[in-house]
């Protein structure tokens, strides 16, 4: 729990909020999760020497504007909605994204 | 230092000559000779992989996750090549610029882009990798495959 709301508190995973927000005015409106996976890859080979404590992300994120595409396009939209954080010297290292459509959310929920 | 440039990790043939015309980190603007060598890359095989380190020794756990997908869906080995982004600077900014696809590892078959580790992943739990591996004939053949364990 703790862990969990430090990690989205930092400045990049609030500018990754914000972009989403802007990109996708539904992204809560199904199921959202933003999580900070950065200390599982601490200190490995290709972060040395970062000093960001927010370099791997992972996004869940449902949206109605992902109907009709399939994942590559989706992930693009991500990507190019997130793309100056991706470029930084200090930026996302790393994204893992899970998107889906409110069918698709809703027929894999249990 | 620099001899081979872009090589598959399987093969060792030099298709690429070493420029310093590329110092960005992002938003580059691709010369034309780089994007030929990374078309020759992607057509290098029928399932061609940019990935970081190599299919033994992996350097990134997506790119781990990556080719044990492809092991999985089994991939014959003389359809594939790997390219070690982590060798050569100019591959691992030139590919994100050209997939227009800002992570690695990425996934080609038959010279068309596929996706990163999170599409593959679900393409694999969804049926779609192993029909696409299959119409591109990427696979052992099952009379082949041998399972004595």
């Amino acid at each position: 729990m703790f862990r969990q709301a430090m990690s989205t508190e930092g400045p990049m995973a609030q500018a990754i909020l914000k972009r989403l927000e802007r990109g996708f005015p539904d992204y809560r409106a199904f199921a959202f999760g933003l999580y900070n996976d950065s200390y599982k890859h601490k200190g490995h080979a290709a972060v040395q020497g970062l000093t960001s404590a927010e370099t791997h992300f992972r996004i869940e994120m449902v949206s109605k504007k992902f109907e009709g595409l399939k994942l590559p396009q989706r992930h693009r939209m991500v990507y190019s909605l997130l793309q100056d954080e991706l470029a930084q010297t200090n930026g996302i290292h790393a994204l893992q994204l899970s998107l889906k459509t409110p069918q698709e959310y809703e027929s894999k929920a249990k | 230092m620099f001899l081979s440039k872009f090589n598959p990790i399987r093969s060792c043939s030099p298709i690429f000559r070493s420029t310093n015309l590329l110092r960005h980190q992002s938003r580059m603007f691709l010369s034309t000779e780089i994007r030929k060598a990374i078309q020759d890359a992607i057509e290098s095989a029928p399932v061609v992989l940019f990935m970081k380190g190599t299919p033994e020794f992996p350097k990134c756990g997506f790119s781990r996750a990556t080719i044990g997908l492809l092991g999985n869906q089994g991939v014959d080995p003389v359809k594939f090549a790997a390219y070690n982004v982590l060798e050569d600077p100019e591959l691992r900014e030139g590919i994100k610029e050209f997939s227009e696809w800002p992570t690695i590892p990425q996934l080609y078959v038959n010279k068309e882009f596929v996706g990163g580790c999170d599409v593959i992943t679900s393409m694999a739990r969804s049926g779609e990798l192993a029909d696409l591996l299959e119409e591109a004939h990427a696979l052992v053949p099952e009379e082949e495959e041998t399972k004595d364990n």
